[in-house]
């Protein structure tokens, strides 16, 4: 990161503001029906995902803390396990969704890459409520939560397309920050 | 902050920090099922008179589901059997102290962190102007309804963002008062005599 340039300075105020975003959306979450009981749709994903195309990888991996650091403080679950569930299950879903946006280019949707950072993100958290919590018996309950992190990433990804396509907040964004 | 944080009042969040840090090592230190069960409740009763909404069913399904996951691999005494399965003293004692370990250190950290805890450095400032443009999000909260989603969020955002305002992040003075040691204090002489207990 060039850490004096102007555009520098640009970015990390958007990656501020969109972390402020994944925060807020987290909290209005309640206004969407649940379509399964216990699942979360996972809104607070939204801001990163319209964002993939829009910010360098390093300044990704930023706002990706600055979301589960700001979730772990407003929680108050910063000190527990749960931090540590976010954590992994945030970044290996990241991490997906930026390989597999730069490699499908044009031809992958944000449904596509939305469903492959879910089903990571819940692959993730499943294999460590194996290790941390409840023991290898709970392979069993593996099917349902990806089952349940496929509906999530498909709703979540329908949503991302619909606002990336009509939004004219982010139409600006992608004239002042695309890049080269 | 919370409506509610009572806590916030009279306890500085670093020292309310550190103050949590203590008793969740007060807590791993102490063994045993009922006497973590009387520390995980103190931890709920602090967790809600810092604000914090807990869903009591959820750490109960938990704990439970725990326990039954627990209960697949015998071991000890039996205390029932249910068709084939065995349902062993040990196995159960396990699960449930487990499910319980879990939920205290979710409750203990409910009450200990606030969002007035100021991380250092320079991402402790990026999250505070994260934080400072939350609160702007939020007080636009009621102009968004289900059936205008996206618009009235697209509305939002193109108002808030991006601005040409210089900003500051609203830092508060809180300190802790008097109470607040005396409140500290309590928890670790209920802490002590939990473990005296045991």
């Amino acid at each position: 990161m060039d850490l004096h340039s102007d555009l520098h300075k640009r970015r990390i105020d958007l990656v501020a503001f969109l972390g402020a975003l994944c925060l807020f959306l987290s909290t209005v979450e309640y206004l969407f029906p649940k379509p399964i009981p216990f699942m979360r749709l996972g809104l607070a994903n939204l801001p990163i995902l319209v964002s993939l195309k829009l910010l360098p990888f390093p300044y990704l991996m930023l706002l990706t803390l600055v979301k589960v650091a700001g979730q772990g403080l407003i929680n108050g679950t910063l000190a527990s396990y749960v931090f540590i569930f976010s954590v992994a299950g945030s970044y290996s879903s990241v991490l997906v969704m930026y390989a597999v946006s730069r490699t499908g280019g044009r031809f992958l949707s944000l449904v596509g890459v939305s469903l492959a950072g879910s089903m990571t993100s819940n692959a993730v958290q499943v294999l460590l409520s194996i290790y941390f919590i409840f023991g290898k018996n709970a392979v069993m309950i593996a099917p349902l939560f990806l089952g349940i992190g496929t509906v999530s990433g498909l709703l979540i990804g329908l949503i991302a397309e619909g606002f990336v396509e009509h939004s004219r907040w982010h139409a600006n964004l992608r004239r002042l920050y695309a890049q080269e | 902050m919370p409506r509610n944080d009572y806590i916030s009042t009279i306890v500085k969040p670093g020292h309310r920090f550190v103050w949590g840090l203590l008793l969740l090592l007060s807590f791993l230190f102490i063994q045993g099922l009922l006497p973590r069960l009387a520390l995980v409740i103190l931890f709920a009763l602090l967790a809600r008179t810092a604000g914090k909404r807990i869903k009591f069913s959820y750490f109960i399904i938990l704990s439970s589901s725990i326990a039954l996951f627990n209960l697949l691999t015998p071991w000890g005494e039996v205390l029932y059997s249910l068709g084939g399965f065995d349902i062993t003293r040990g196995a159960l004692i396990a699960g449930l102290t487990k499910g319980i370990t879990i939920s205290g250190l979710v409750f203990v950290s409910l009450f200990s962190v606030s969002r007035d805890l100021q991380l250092p450095g320079r991402f402790g400032r990026l999250l505070g102007r994260s934080f400072y443009y939350f609160e702007s999000l939020y007080s636009h909260k009621r102009k968004i309804h289900r059936r205008s989603f996206f618009s009235d969020i697209d509305g939002i955002l193109l108002d808030l963002f991006p601005s040409d305002h210089e900003h500051d992040s609203g830092t508060r003075f809180l300190k802790t008062t008097p109470l607040g040691v005396m409140v500290i204090l309590l928890s670790f002489g209920i802490t002590g005599a939990i473990a005296l207990w045991m």
